[in-house]
């Protein structure tokens, strides 16, 4: 499953390369959240595995490394 | 600068206050703290040590809007972080493991802030007092490979399940801890094989491997060789599932 997200750039919602306190108590719980919803979507259908695609690559670097260390199966991979 | 991540995770039930006890583990606690937790964008609490952590004082900012999950973040005063995801309930049919990280930099490990004997000691600490099921110390910069799409990506973990639906991650890391319920998927006899690493030893009824003593760097071609060869020794691929 294929899910292109609105993150072209750095410090929109989706760049979580910063550790400042709006990210922290807003962005991370929910992107968290939204991420773990969709894996759970995609349990006992015929996808096999979930890609975001993202615009900006130090974005797509720093939600994988958020995915990475949450455990969730998801690939992070920047689309220009 | 190389990030790194301590990062134990279960998926037995967890609860914001059992959080507490991963902060008290001697090692962990010493690394840490003092520490804060932002309670705003100006205001903080600081936390000299475990004993100061409350639940209570956690902001509501911190659960997701959906209420399923809290992720709870520390900031120590020598920038090494910690933060603790906890999943408040299971959603009908699958469940997400706990996870906690403590998040370094090559530069702790260079200053001695963060040693080797450090790293093992969370091991033998943290896994008990978190439950934790596996647990890794790895690097968080991944080299990135050509993708379909034209660019190029980053190389993701790569995750094996079980039958109840439970992922578990499955590369081979710096370190990296493989406890009962992994092994129960893996199989112990194949860490018979595994001749290329620096360490490799029994823990909490589970099986540490340290592939080297020195950091792991995965942009580094040797220590990327050493990996590839103690993966194919371990016959890891086989398990990836997506």
């Amino acid at each position: 499953m294929t899910d292109a997200k609105n993150a072209g750039e750095v410090r929109s919602w989706y760049d979580v390369g910063q550790s400042d306190p709006f990210t922290m108590r807003y962005k991370i719980p929910d992107i968290v959240a939204g991420a773990g919803r969709q894996v759970r979507a995609i349990e006992g259908t015929s996808f096999t595995r979930i890609e975001w695609r993202v615009a900006d690559s130090s974005v797509a670097d720093a939600l994988q490394a958020l995915f990475d260390v949450k455990h969730l199966n998801i690939r992070v991979v920047p689309y220009p | 600068m190389t990030k790194y991540a301590f990062n134990p995770a279960t998926y037995a039930p967890r609860t914001p206050e059992s959080v507490r006890a991963v902060l008290a583990c001697p090692t962990l606690s010493r690394l840490l703290f003092p520490a804060r937790i932002h309670t705003g964008p100006k205001t903080s609490i600081q936390l000299r040590s475990a004993m100061d952590f409350d639940v209570a004082q956690v902001p509501k900012a911190y659960y997701s809007s959906d209420g399923t999950l809290v992720n709870i973040p520390v900031d120590g005063e020598n920038g090494i972080g910690f933060s603790a995801t906890i999943h408040l309930r299971e959603v009908a049919g699958t469940r997400f493991p706990n996870t906690v990280n403590l998040d370094f930099t090559r530069d702790h490990l260079d200053a001695g802030i963060v040693t080797l004997a450090d790293l093992k000691a969370l091991l033998v600490e943290v896994i008990p007092a978190f439950k934790a099921e596996e647990g890794s110390v790895f690097d968080l910069k991944r080299p990135r490979f050509p993708h379909p799409s034209g660019g190029t990506a980053s190389e993701p973990r790569r995750y094996t399940m079980n039958a109840d639906g439970r992922s578990y991650p499955i590369s081979l890391e710096w370190i990296s801890y493989f406890g009962p319920e992994l092994l129960a998927l893996t199989g112990r006899e194949r860490f018979d094989r595994l001749r290329t690493c620096a360490e490799k030893y029994e823990l909490h009824d589970g099986i540490v491997v340290i592939l080297q003593d020195e950091p792991f760097d995965r942009t580094d071609p040797a220590h990327r060789e050493r990996l590839a060869r103690a993966e194919a020794e371990l016959g890891l691929a086989e398990l990836v599932r997506a």
